[in-house]
């Protein structure tokens, strides 16, 4: 079994991966069915999948409108136990944005901090903040 | 599909930045032999796949050619695997590829973002691409 901070990392680039997809259904399992989600661009916090889904869903449509492609890259990890079964990570994120015809570009620069959860072999978001820079 | 090890996942990362040394480098007969003899690329940016190794290090010789008539140098930045591995050993292996490009006396630009997809073959020690699809995010 890979050490734990590995099982983390490559649960972020398949959690990254499934968003930049748009499998949205399939990146909500990878959080808790109560999980929050919050970020301090937007005060309110979304709780729970199903409403977790329904605004992923509008951000999504809403790329895929407008013919851009995002790349969540995910990197600079801390990794830190809370119990035998809980962590708390801490990371940096960049998305870059393509247009049809276009240039990439950076579309944001974040930090996340995550409340992981194990579930099975693998592990779930039960929290995320995100601070998006320059909000 | 079972989980790599953590072994595996070091090995390929390091294959993958071998290889895309290789490739900005313009050494186009070592990048192509980390592809297996009748390998595959395939990319939304060409019109049809280059199949096996004569025709895929000759189309890195172009590229590469060109780059050099222009004097641009290009860095393929490769990141965010997932590795899955498949019941007889085969490696499907997704991942995302900055391409940051640099003219002489220029500024740094990321001249294009893809997706790679692989499937990695055991070969002797090492590892070999038996087919690669790349899709840019601008086409």
């Amino acid at each position: 079994m890979p050490t734990i901070y590995e099982q983390v990392r490559r649960f972020y680039s398949r959690q990254m991966q499934l968003i930049d997809s748009g499998r949205v259904e399939d990146w909500v399992e990878t959080f808790v069915d109560d999980a929050v989600i919050a970020n301090n661009a937007n005060p309110a916090p979304a709780r729970g999948r199903e409403v977790i889904t329904k605004v992923v869903h509008r951000i999504v449509a809403d790329a895929h409108e407008r013919g851009l492609v995002h790349r969540h890259w995910l990197d600079m990890l801390t990794v830190d136990p809370i119990d035998e079964d809980s962590l708390e990570t801490t990371f940096y994120a960049l998305v870059v944005e393509t247009a049809k015809g276009g240039t990439p570009g950076l579309f944001r620069s974040t930090r996340g901090r995550d409340v992981l959860v194990r579930r099975g072999s693998g592990w779930q978001v039960r929290e995320r903040y995100v601070t998006h820079d320059g909000s | 599909m079972t989980i790599v090890s953590t072994e595996l996942y070091q090995e390929i990362q390091h294959f993958y930045a071998r290889q895309m040394q290789q490739l900005d480098a313009g050494l186009a007969d070592d990048w192509a032999a980390t592809f297996a003899e009748d390998g595959v690329f395939e990319a939304n940016a060409h019109p049809e796949p280059s199949v096996g190794r004569a025709v895929i290090s000759a189309a890195v010789k172009q590229a590469h050619g060109r780059l050099a008539e222009t004097q641009e140098t290009r860095r393929h930045w490769l990141g965010m695997l997932t590795i899955d591995r498949g019941e007889d050993g085969t490696l499907f292996v997704r991942s995302y590829a900055l391409i940051v490009g640099t003219k002489k006396g220029g500024e740094p630009k990321i001249v294009f973002s893809t997706l790679c997809e692989d499937t990695l073959v055991r070969h002797e020690d090492g590892w070999q691409v038996k087919y690669r699809k790349v899709t840019r995010d601008d086409l």
